[in-house]
């Protein structure tokens, strides 16, 4: 066990957001949710809140530029220490989920970044949908008019595990200019509200906010599955499992964006093998592996190392060492702790060699097969290969990241690797930084989160390649057709 | 819900061409009327070198109103701790406590324009520190003999005369909006003053940390009091309410805004404590206003009891319930003539107040935010 102890279960209360406006718990209609932490008492959700989320027409017919500034005013407050939700928000992480302070404050800096990248997401919309006007206007394309349009209500069903992921999920629906349900995972009721309610600070009468819900049910939940039935488009992040009920219960118009279940591995090639750059690399997989205790699809689990693996494992003892300074690790669950030492046990038994923090606060494993079970926690298993084409067996599509090191291993193998089904492959330590442009899960979220329509030329244009006026009754009469295209 | 409580604010504002002892002679009128309308409570501002309110000294002035009157309790909203001497203070403080009878109330705050720092020699910066160093002082000199060896204010073992004749001192609350103030008034006990101007959620957020720092430190939030700041006045409609005041609030909100803005340039400007003073600023740019005494003017009246009896009670009502006050303190003077600011009080009382205590007592929905 690390990080502070335990001292006692603290009660918290999170309110809801629905379209834009705070709904307290009051009793008897409230929801008691238990972690090792802490108790949260929420609003039970209800039919009648489930009636409030319709799609707002406000924020479909908002222009791009308005959402985007909105979100960079909402990312700015988020910026500063000194923005009293934020602060709240920092405290909660740690009180409710356990998470240590700079890694709470990580996690209110990637909001921050998230939110107030306009830039980015101007090149994203670029990127994504071929145009960043694309929601605002026609644009031409070959001999037609092409215009996005929002799916329309948008309900978004979290993980919980990234906190910050709310935060990704809440940008991409509004910036398609959807109405957003944000529905918190139960490990995580505080980030959907706390963004929700930022809003609120921000300015409780822009459409953006008004747009925005932040709600919780259960999956036995009538009221939610009834919601879930009649969304436009239903991003699912976690479990294959809640990848499967989406899919059971989505309308059969509805988009689904699945986020399911990815693992994610570290490759170093053998030129890296002494200083300063040997050492680079080791923090590199070192951060990879830190950030989000390895809760998040793009956290390296394993680390393909080409042989000699010896001056990497030396530099690793230290580079973990420095980032468990950087970003202490959330306090344990009994359970957590007791996974992640039945591993140890179990790697000890089958003969690996296992070396472990002092404090227990991360395991580095050598030995055991690649693929095998991963009790997250800062384990990173450690495979030697003689060469890097070995690799490729153990990738799947199933892999998310592959990060690697050095970078023109990328270009060697990455037609190879992404064949096989890898949805992404950076530099080791980027695996969390999704540039503008970068897939995720093998798509591009924004596209699926719109739909297009098209106007076409109209008779008078002939069209490229066509030889003659299109009159399509009178040449079935001659029986020309055929003729119509240009040989 | 225990029963409301209401006060008001004189400001001693001197708009152009009135002279300074009109705004004197209006901020004593003011608070005898208070007191005969049955308000528990007037509260005064402290500002230095600004029309925008010519009460440089809070206390004096909240003397000299308790001398006035036999029942109402005066505020200093606030006294600014890092721009006197805490062995000063103390004094003041406990002297005017005995003399009211135990009806001052101890507004403190770490101060709002950094000029006032700069003529005085006070590194505006460290305003935060300051306000620390200056209570712990005065706590300790209240409670017997006490020597400092702060930064601030060093001085050695002295024993200040008299000691309140409040048990242990008189009821203080601490003007606070960054998180960082909050977390030090909550842990000092401080119920806060909370601001008029800020929107409604995130005075709740404030609320809601102040209440986390208080259980951290083993209190009952519960049993915290804060006061919520309003700018309020009341017509027959909220159009003709707006109209009444408007002039005088893009006044007032200038000269404000003149005395916050003066250090154009300078690195003070961006100093993280009042950050949030050019976060309003910017806020307004990036929501296209033209013009920012105006924009702010409309936040006046989009999140204060400026309006029709109606509009008024519920936004009272709303505010009380979202951040859990029953402490409510109304600045009335936003029209020129004093006929008019008491007239407003007034309808507050007779008209606003019942309905507010109606709606409480059944529980009532708000219809208008």
């Amino acid at each position: 066990m690390t990080g502070p102890a335990v001292t006692n279960g603290h009660a918290v209360e999170v309110p809801f957001v629905v379209a834009g406006r705070r709904v307290d718990g009051r009793p008897p209609a409230i929801r008691h949710v238990e972690n090792p932490w802490a108790t949260i008492t929420i609003p039970e959700f209800s039919e009648h809140m489930a009636d409030e989320l319709t799609t707002n027409a406000e924020i479909a017919a908002l222009p791009t530029q308005e959402i985007i500034a909105f979100l960079n005013r909402l990312g700015c407050l988020w910026r500063t220490d000194e923005y009293p939700r934020r602060r709240r928000y920092v405290r909660q992480l740690q009180e409710v989920r356990g998470i240590s302070e700079p890694a709470a404050r990580s996690e209110a800096d990637w909001i921050s970044l998230i939110l107030r990248g306009h830039t980015r997401i101007w090149d994203q919309l670029d990127v994504e949908l071929g145009s960043r006007f694309m929601l605002d206007d026609w644009i031409r394309r070959e001999e037609t008019e092409v215009r996005a349009f929002p799916r329309g209500l948008s309900v978004h069903l979290l993980a919980g595990n990234v906190p910050s992921a709310a935060a990704v999920s809440l940008v991409r629906a509004l910036v398609t200019k959807n109405t957003v349900v944000l529905k918190a995972a139960a490990r995580d009721l505080l980030t959907p509200a706390a963004l929700a309610l930022s809003m609120l600070d921000c300015d409780p009468l822009h459409p953006v906010a008004r747009s925005v819900s932040a709600v919780y049910w259960d999956r036995s939940d009538e009221a939610g599955r009834a919601l879930v039935e009649r969304a436009d488009a239903v991003c699912v992040w976690g479990t294959l499992d809640a990848v499967e009920w989406v899919r059971r219960n989505a309308g059969p118009e509805a988009e689904i964006v699945p986020f399911g279940p990815r693992r994610s591995v570290a490759v170093v090639g053998a030129g890296i093998c002494t200083g300063t750059e040997l050492e680079h690399v080791a923090l590199a997989l070192a951060h990879d592996v830190f950030l989000h205790d390895q809760h998040a699809c793009f956290s390296a689990q394993e680390v393909f190392v080409e042989a000699p693996a010896e001056p990497l494992l030396q530099e690793l003892g230290r580079a973990f060492g420095r980032y468990s300074e950087l970003l202490p690790r959330s306090r344990d669950t009994i359970d957590d702790a007791a996974v992640v030492s039945l591993m140890r046990r179990t790697a000890e038994f089958l003969g690996a060699e296992v070396d472990t923090a002092a404090d227990g606060g991360w395991t580095i494993v050598r030995g055991l097969a690649p693929g095998s079970q991963h009790p997250h926690g800062r384990c990173l298993y450690v495979h030697e290969v003689t060469s890097l084409d070995e690799v490729s067996a153990h990738l799947d599509a199933y892999v998310q990241t592959v990060g690697v090191a050095p970078w023109d291993l990328c270009l060697a193998h990455r037609d190879d690797w992404a064949s096989r089904g890898v949805s992404r492959i950076t530099e080791l330590g980027l695996m969390n930084l999704f540039r503008p442009g970068a897939t995720h899960d093998g798509y591009y979220p924004l596209s699926r989160l719109v739909r297009l329509s098209s106007t076409e030329l109209p008779s008078a244009v002939h069209g490229k390649g066509v030889v003659a006026p299109i009159n399509q009754t009178e040449r079935l009469e001659h029986g020309t057709l055929v003729e119509l295209v240009m040989s | 819900m225990s029963k409301m409580r209401y006060g008001t604010f004189v400001t001693t504002g001197q708009p152009p061409g009135m002279s300074e002892g009109w705004a004197f002679d209006e901020a004593v009128a003011h608070a005898h009327a208070a007191e005969n309308l049955g308000y528990r409570d007037v509260w005064v501002l402290e500002h230095h070198f600004t029309p925008f309110g010519l009460c440089g000294d809070a206390l004096t002035l909240a003397a000299y109103l308790l001398g006035a009157t036999s029942t109402i309790d005066v505020g200093t909203a606030v006294t600014v701790v890092p721009l006197d001497h805490p062995i000063r203070l103390a004094e003041r403080v406990a002297m005017i406590d005995h003399l009211s009878g135990g009806r001052l109330l101890f507004g403190i705050g770490r101060g709002d324009f950094p000029r006032e720092f700069e003529a005085l020699g006070r590194d505006v910066s460290e305003s935060h520190l300051m306000i620390r160093e200056g209570w712990e002082a005065l706590k300790g000199l209240w409670a017997g003999p006490y020597s400092n060896d702060g930064r601030f204010w060093p001085f050695g073992q002295v024993n200040t005369l008299p000691k309140p004749l409040s048990i242990p001192y008189p009821k203080a609350y601490a003007a606070a909006s960054s998180p960082s103030s909050v977390e030090w008034a909550a842990r000092n006990g401080l119920p806060l003053l909370l601001l008029y101007y800020l929107e409604d959620e995130v005075k709740r957020s404030i609320v809601d940390l102040h209440a986390d720092v208080t259980r951290e430190c083993g209190g009952d939030p519960s049993l915290t009091e804060h006061a919520l700041s309003c700018v309020a006045h009341v017509a027959d409609t909220t159009e003709q309410a707006q109209e009444d005041v408007l002039a005088r609030y893009l006044w007032w909100i200038k000269a404000g805004g003149d005395a916050i803005y003066e250090l154009p340039d300078r690195p003070e400007r961006r100093e993280i404590n009042y950050g949030f003073h050019y976060a309003r600023r910017d806020e307004a740019i990036l929501r296209g206003a033209r013009d920012i005494d105006v924009y702010n003017v409309e936040r006046l009246f989009a999140l204060n009891p400026i309006g029709s009896v109606d509009l008024c009670v519920d936004r009272i009502v709303s505010k009380a319930e979202l951040l859990g006050v029953n402490h409510i303190i109304c600045g009335f003077e936003g029209v020129s003539e004093r006929s008019g600011v008491i007239e407003s009080m007034a309808r507050f009382m007779s008209e606003v107040v019942p309905a507010v205590e109606q709606r409480q007592l059944v529980g009532g929905e708000v219809s208008v935010t």
